[in-house]
């Protein structure tokens, strides 16, 4: 790509990740949440790709260490989930609220375990759209 | 014989759909379609203490749902390296044979 390409990519590719972890951390504060957020992330994948290449992306993040974020995002959401069911009765209960309160209204620590659940479904999808991201381009690399 | 019993089973399940019309407020109406919405907007805040209402139901009251659509999404992930595989072993295969 072109220089303009080049560098207008590096300087905005730090800004999406911190918007892209900014949404994931508050979705249960503002609008968006695990699945936009994550997704956003990796538009800043992306766009260092479409700027820079693979070999840039790769310079960055590994397909193994996205498998591992996939991986670990829908362990710790049924880890939440199997946790409500020890210490409330319900599969998806809320514990946070129960062990500790509920924090206070539109705090960043408040609404228990959604937050916590917000936070794990973002790292799923995070690691899901990358590995699909870095597989397309890989696929079609390899082959051309 | 299958046939009718399929069509009348058919006609049966759109004629209950049919009337699910009547039973639904006014399109258009503020209030929302149906009365689940108005409880769960009347309720949510004081019941899951988060402000974004669409977050509180999606990890809250539908918390199954959203299990589910994770395992979708690991599932189109893993059928996606599956076709991805699948069609680079098959061009190696033509180009070998």
């Amino acid at each position: 790509m072109t220089i303009v390409a080049d560098k207008t990519a590096r300087l905005l590719y730090p800004f999406i990740l911190v918007f892209g972890a900014y949404v994931i951390i508050h979705g249960h504060l503002t609008p968006g949440g695990g699945f936009q957020g994550g997704v956003a992330i990796i538009g800043a994948l992306a766009l260092v790709y479409l700027a820079m290449g693979i070999k840039a992306v790769y310079q960055y993040v590994s397909l193994r260490s996205l498998t591992i974020a996939d991986s670990l995002g829908a362990l710790l959401f049924l880890l939440w989930a199997f946790l409500g069911l020890v210490y409330t009765g319900y599969f998806f209960g809320d514990f946070v609220g129960k062990l500790w309160g509920d924090g206070t209204f539109r705090s960043l620590l408040s609404s228990g375990v959604i937050a916590l659940m917000n936070i794990s479904v973002g790292i799923k999808v995070l690691g899901g759209a990358g590995e699909i991201v870095v597989g397309l381009v890989k696929g079609v690399g390899a082959d051309a | 014989m299958r046939k009718i019993i399929v069509a009348v089973v058919l006609i049966g399940i759109f004629f209950y759909l049919g009337l699910s019309v009547y039973s639904v407020r006014t399109f258009g109406d503020p209030m929302g379609a149906t009365y689940v919405g108005m409880h769960i907007l009347k309720d949510a805040i004081g019941r899951t203490h988060a402000s974004n209402i669409v977050t509180s139901i999606v990890f809250g009251y539908r918390g199954y749902d959203t299990l589910g659509e994770a395992t979708i999404f690991f599932v189109a992930v893993l059928g996606f390296y599956w076709t991805i595989s699948r069609m680079k072993g098959g061009k190696k295969s033509d180009h070998s044979s």
